[in-house]
């Protein structure tokens, strides 16, 4: 069976003298016919070698007249007998290329870490939504459900849970609780604070750092008694 | 209520956003075995490490439940143990939803 689909050029023609009676070629140019014939064997393949011989296959003339005009310039280093020195010298700087260690070429020892090199994720808190690592950082938009309350993002969560009284500088009993009782006192709902006042994760995080300094000591409240002794309007 | 020990906040608060967005999920497995590195401002360094962590026990688990429905709860220690100090809890019926769906 023959099945001959696109040009019927005069290698075609040959090609078809050469096949099989059973085989079905389907092709729709001459293209097409060259890479058929190069994936054959022997006789099929030198189908290609008459095809370029009958069509004079060569490079177009301008490209050829550029050609001869840079090889035609008696001024050419490559032409013109060179110094022994610089040989030389040219000699020892390619082979000190070839040896440099980020050659990995001449280091077959350095490509397994070239290429471990290259299975890295790199991601940083502005992520687009289109890179890979979008999402891994804390401060990426998805809102996360914990005991029941819904955190704007995984930073609000995490500044969140770090809200606790600082421990005093020498671990002394009285010292611990005092410092939890004034913090009881100054920031009784800093994770809540911290959880509504802003959908904002570096909001969140200045909130959590602004708060810090009240938390164990009463200076909020003398602040906000002078502002009420004194009718200065509260500015915190 | 499932009680889950041995977690860090870093790790807690990755838990807790990467079983409940799957997409995300599916991103952090698609990374496959590559190097996850956090570059930033040096705020949370151990980023990229606890992520990496996170990952290696999805994938337990998943291999874990791949390979009988006996293990189910096993599968569910891999993701909640996944590392050290502090502790925390989460919703049962959520993780099994977020590891077996």
């Amino acid at each position: 069976m023959r099945l001959f689909n696109g040009c019927h050029s005069s290698t075609h023609q040959t090609l078809k003298h050469k096949a099989d009676s059973s085989d079905v070629i389907i092709s729709s140019g001459s293209a097409g016919n060259r890479e058929i014939s190069s994936y054959r064997t022997g006789i099929e393949a030198t189908h290609t070698s008459e095809f370029a011989a009958q069509h004079s296959l060569s490079p177009p003339a301008p490209y050829t007249s550029a050609l001869a005009a840079l090889y035609s310039n008696p001024t050419t280093p490559a032409l013109t007998p060179m110094r022994h020195s610089a040989t030389s010298a040219l000699r020892d700087c390619s082979a000190a290329m070839f040896k440099h260690p980020h050659n990995t070429a001449a280091h077959p020892e350095r490509w397994k870490a070239k290429t471990e090199a290259t299975f890295r994720v790199e991601f940083r808190d502005d992520c687009k939504n289109t890179d890979a690592a979008y999402g891994f950082s804390t401060y990426s938009p998805h809102p996360v459900l914990y005991h029941e309350k819904m955190y704007p993002t995984s930073e609000h969560l995490l500044q969140a849970l770090q809200v606790r009284a600082p421990e005093p500088l020498f671990s002394c009993p009285l010292m611990l609780i005092y410092y939890r009782k004034q913090f009881e006192r100054n920031a009784p709902d800093l994770a809540e604070h911290i959880r509504t006042c802003s959908d904002d994760p570096e909001m969140a995080v200045a909130e959590s750092g602004r708060h810090h300094k009240f938390r164990c000591f009463p200076k909020v409240d003398a602040v906000s008694s002078v502002a009420i002794m004194y009718n200065v309007p509260e500015q915190c | 209520m499932l009680t889950c020990r041995n977690l860090g906040q870093l790790d807690t608060i990755l838990l807790v956003k990467f079983l409940q967005h799957s997409d995300l999920r599916r991103r952090l497995l698609d990374t496959g075995d590559a190097e996850l590195v956090y570059k930033s401002t040096t705020y949370h360094p151990k980023l990229g490490d606890a992520l990496k962590r996170l990952r290696r026990s999805f994938l337990a688990a998943n291999e874990a439940r791949l390979s009988s429905e006996v293990y189910q709860s096993q599968a569910i220690e891999i993701v909640t143990s996944c590392c050290e100090s502090a502790g925390s809890w989460y919703n049962e019926g959520d993780l099994i939803n977020a590891i077996f769906t």
